[in-house]
């Protein structure tokens, strides 16, 4: 009996230090259904069309919102997906990288369509107004801001959150990798789905 | 008259040797740029990173002011840190490389922006990138041209 309180204590600390360390690191307490609960959202494509969410059913989306002007985490993070496509043998063909511009003053779909062309991976690069841009960053609770450097040649820069979601075949979000996370990470959860 | 021409050759001169001074104990044996690369980027992108280790092997601190290349208008020293998973870009006016220890320029850290790319860059080419140390000195640094 001593044996099984022990247990008991000790299952207890544990997930409460793992629910402490999640709240600590996240923005979302691991619960990513909850966000976009109506599974969909609309924006226009590199070609100009328009994209609805509910439209790739049946497809493994790779969401991250970013920035063509971005040098560093954008391309890596992109880098990396082509990395992801190459581990996941014939699955590829089922996954689609979905790539939300923040920044629709300078990343015109053109701009878009060739940059992600780069990258040699099944990928939309969707855009709209701010405001539609911006519901759908509140959709999945990212957050952007717009940084003016007078200093700087850049003219202006976004810091903005860092997560690559992972939406199931059903439209519904079932991980968040982090910059940390690497291919081989991605690839193998992404495996993992049925 | 001959005196103030006297002193402004001897202030001159003193910064001109010291210059020489400076430049060729740190350049030469101190300070070693390793791991260079430019990330190879889509065509229509004007604006890219350059990554390197770059090393102090003497006791003192060398501060690196600020940083050009030939195929960028501008180049800048830029910080990327991540808080809480907001990813943050800022630039920077320098940067310590402490006495015997070494800064790693890396994604998603310290990098070098190369702004305003005066033509496209194809992986393999290779680029060179100035760098400016406090006092004076400066090292070329080669750096290839490449994807990851």
């Amino acid at each position: 009996v001593d044996k099984r309180i022990s247990l008991i204590i000790f299952f207890g600390v544990f997930i409460f230090a793992a629910g402490c360390t999640n709240q600590g690191d996240k923005p979302i307490n691991n619960n990513y259904a909850v966000l976009n609960p109506q599974r969909d959202f609309t924006l226009h494509d590199q070609d100009g069309k328009i994209f609805h969410l509910k439209d790739h059913r049946g497809q493994v989306i790779l969401l991250f919102f970013g920035y063509t002007t971005c040098p560093d985490v954008c391309p890596t993070t992109l880098s990396k997906l082509a990395r992801v496509y190459a581990l996941v043998g014939p699955m590829r063909q089922k996954i689609l990288t979905v790539f939300v511009t923040i920044d629709p003053q300078r990343d015109t779909p053109q701009k878009l369509k060739e940059y992600l062309q780069y990258f040699n991976i099944n990928a939309m690069g969707l855009s709209g107004t701010k405001q539609e841009i911006d519901a759908v960053v509140d959709l999945y609770k990212a957050t952007y801001e717009k940084v003016n450097t007078n200093s700087s040649a850049l003219g202006y820069m976004f810091d903005h959150t860092d997560y690559l979601y992972l939406i199931d075949r059903q439209g519904t979000t079932s991980h968040l990798f982090h910059p940390e996370d690497n291919a081989q990470d991605i690839a193998d959860t992404i495996k993992r789905m049925n | 008259m001959v005196f103030k021409y006297l002193f402004c050759s001897i202030v001159v001169l003193t910064a001109f040797l010291g210059g020489i001074d400076a430049h060729a104990g740190i350049l030469n044996e101190d300070i070693v740029a390793s791991d260079a690369w430019v990330r190879a980027m889509p065509p229509s992108q004007t604006n890219t990173a350059a990554y390197m280790v770059i090393k102090n092997k003497g006791p003192n601190e060398v501060i690196l002011t600020s940083v050009s290349s030939d195929i960028s208008e501008s180049a800048e020293i830029h910080q990327m840190s991540d808080m809480k998973g907001m990813m943050n870009m800022s630039m920077v006016s320098k940067l310590s490389i402490p006495g015997n220890g070494e800064v790693v320029l890396k994604p998603g850290a310290y990098h070098i922006m190369l702004v305003n790319l005066k033509k496209p860059i194809k992986s393999g080419e290779i680029v060179q990138i100035r760098l400016f140390f406090k006092g004076g000195t400066s090292l070329n640094v080669k750096a290839e041209v490449r994807e990851q």
